[in-house]
């Protein structure tokens, strides 16, 4: 694969006048706009052309592992959404999954349903956001970004109907989910996918995808190596863009995952614009199981009486739930890529030690291979087009 | 879905233009356009949507006659590569058996941990370190790697235990490109130093940062802004 790299000369040259060049250090955060959060890159610039890129974080580092060794299990649950804030639920997911497999919970099979209803309408606003923001940092300061907002906005108020906070969800809860789905919600849901979200992404389409403006920003521009971007341990959407087939919700699936028929999307460029397009038919699929997880839902025996008879939702676990002593790593396809949890138990209420597999660290470690001989105005496409969340790099 | 044969620009423009020129001349505008539309693309508006809709007919009809799904008889329990590996290997190893998630857990030595590692990757198919992270126990402190397949079938568990008062352990970062900020993010949480790192500083925690803040006997700053706390002092 032809890798855009722009050749680097030496520190000093000598132009014709007999004047000198030095190299520029440019310190490009914490507070800029367009670093997703608050992250500092140390760029050392020759001419317009990286020679150095340093990324510094740890600003937003809140400890969510050491919090969570210090709390419960029950307690943790409300902590956990905001390990990743644009993707709660599956945040929840991944961690109530460790904790599940440790004690061998099982669960009911609306629940599971339910999460994965839950996770993918968070997957479809997620991404939807990076969109949306991403124009932004490209310089599409009016206009599209509203677009992207707007119709994020109308899912969030569906899911804040559901648990009760618009991001911060703690809905999927151990054992289960917090509560079953108030009335008529189905019906909104599928409603709203059906009648707006796909003709969203076809409003996207139509005001990016062939934009001239767009295309020459991104096409061809920061490539990604599959097999170096692998090294550093890069998932989700980045990798799938450069040819990559791995995605956890197929390669291992969990929850039931496995009953449900989506596509996983890959490209072959591995560029800006490849990774934008992964993104978008990545919407579109997640639609796809929505509406079958709606389905799902409906063929289920519903009623009173049917929820009294058997445990629709979740057996309720007490804050003084013990896990058994043991060890597991569980993942879980969050929108930007495997989000795991590994679980260390020792038969307390407390959980020993948990250790956060954020796929935006590995991302922004991945940062400098690209950002390295690319002329600077690319480094913000090209950092957005990652779609790094900080909060879960630095947790 | 497949594209629509009509692309955006030239044949709309030269549609318009027909159009304008028929409605200048007094004829029939819609005409015109198809007229126009025909002379571009050399067959007719018609022709080109009924090809369209016949593809859309066949893409649906091939996802309703997929063929049913054929349940595959269940292949005999093969010995995990990992496994496999350290059977035949030389190397001084205890077996840990499973984690709750299935995958094999090995304990290997300090000495070992970098053949082992270079061995599973050029030998076997572990050649992605998924994560790697540390861990305080009683008897020392326990560095996790946990290596992936390419493929992401199969997983194994290394775990290397280190001495309470010198927990020193060789970089991976040779072998594995994504140790780096793992090695750095084990060292700013509990303290492990990596003989060999490019740049072994904190990485979440500030640099002049006082103390391990995952080590179980961690007393963490009152203020939360790493100065001492001054009592009865105004």
């Amino acid at each position: 694969m032809p890798v855009n790299i722009i050749a680097m000369v030496s520190t000093e040259t000598a132009t014709s006048t007999g004047l000198k060049t030095e190299d520029l250090v440019i310190n490009m955060g914490p507070q800029h706009p367009s670093t997703h959060g608050v992250l500092r890159l140390k760029l050392v610039l020759h001419g317009e052309v990286i020679k150095q890129c340093e990324p510094v974080i740890g600003y937003l580092h809140r400890g969510m592992e050491w919090l969570g060794q210090n709390r419960n299990f029950v307690q943790y649950q409300a902590l956990v959404d905001r390990v990743d804030y644009l993707a709660g639920m599956s945040d929840s997911h991944a961690y109530v999954g460790a904790v599940e497999q440790i004690a061998g919970i099982e669960v009911p099979q609306r629940a599971e349903y339910l999460r994965i209803l839950m996770a993918e309408l968070n997957r479809i606003c997620s991404h939807q956001l990076s969109l949306g923001i991403f124009m932004l940092d490209l310089g599409a300061m009016m206009g599209f970004p509203f677009y992207a907002f707007r119709d994020r906005e109308s899912i969030l108020s569906l899911l804040e109907e559901v648990s009760g906070q618009r991001m911060m969800f703690n809905y999927i809860r151990i054992g289960g989910v917090q509560q079953d789905l108030p009335k008529g919600w189905l019906a909104k849901a599928e409603a709203l996918v059906k009648d707006k979200l796909l003709g969203y992404v076809d409003e996207y389409e139509d005001i990016i995808t062939n934009n001239p403006i767009f295309t020459s920003r991104t096409k061809g521009i920061g490539i990604i190596e599959p097999n170096s971007a692998r090294a550093f341990g890069l998932t989700g959407p980045n990798i799938r863009a450069s040819g990559v087939d791995y995605d956890i919700r197929t390669a291992k699936p969990y929850s039931r995952y496995k009953e449900f028929d989506f596509k996983v999307i890959t490209r072959e460029e591995g560029d800006i614009f490849a990774r934008y397009k992964c993104r978008v038919e990545e919407i579109r699929e997640s639609c796809k199981i929505v509406l079958q997880a709606i389905e799902k839902i409906r063929a289920l025996p519903s009623g009173e009486q049917a929820a009294k008879e058997t445990e629709l939702v979740a057996k309720k676990i007490m804050p003084g739930f013990k896990a058994p002593a043991g060890e597991t790593y569980f993942a879980v396809e969050s929108p930007r890529g495997e989000l795991g949890l590994h679980l260390i138990t020792d038969g307390t209420a407390v959980p020993y030690r948990i250790k956060w597999r954020s796929p935006s660290f590995f991302a922004t470690n991945f940062l400098p291979e690209m950002a390295i001989g690319q002329p600077i105005a690319d480094i913000v496409a090209i950092f957005s087009s990652l779609d790094v969340i900080l909060p879960d790099v630095d947790r | 879905m497949a594209d629509l044969p009509i692309k955006p620009g030239d044949d709309k423009l030269a549609m318009f233009f027909a159009k304008k020129k028929a409605i200048a001349e007094g004829k029939d505008p819609e005409q015109a356009a198809k007229e126009a539309y025909a002379k571009f693309h050399g067959k007719p508006l018609e022709e080109a949507k009924a090809e369209v809709k016949t593809e859309i007919k066949a893409e649906a009809n091939a996802s309703v006659e997929a063929a049913p799904v054929v349940e595959e008889p269940p292949k005999p329990p093969k010995t995990p590569e990992a496994k496999e590996f350290f059977d035949a290997a030389n190397f001084k190893v205890e077996e840990l058996g499973k984690d709750s998630s299935g995958t094999l857990m090995y304990e290997v030595s300090v000495e070992d941990i970098i053949q082992i590692c270079k061995d599973l990757k050029a030998q076997r198919k572990f050649n992605l370190l998924n994560y790697m992270t540390a861990v305080e126990l009683k008897k020392g402190y326990q560095n996790i790697l946990r290596l992936e397949s390419s493929k992401h079938d199969e997983a194994v568990v290394l775990k290397v235990t280190l001495a309470k008062d010198k927990p020193v352990m060789p970089t991976l970062t040779e072998v594995f490109a994504s140790a780096n900020w793992q090695e750095r993010e084990a060292y700013d949480m509990l303290g492990i130093v990596f003989e060999g790192h490019p740049k072994l500083t904190r990485i979440l925690n500030p640099d002049n940062w006082d103390g391990f803040p995952l080590r179980k006997d961690y007393i963490g700053p009152l203020d939360g802004l790493n100065q001492p706390i001054k009592y009865g002092v105004k």
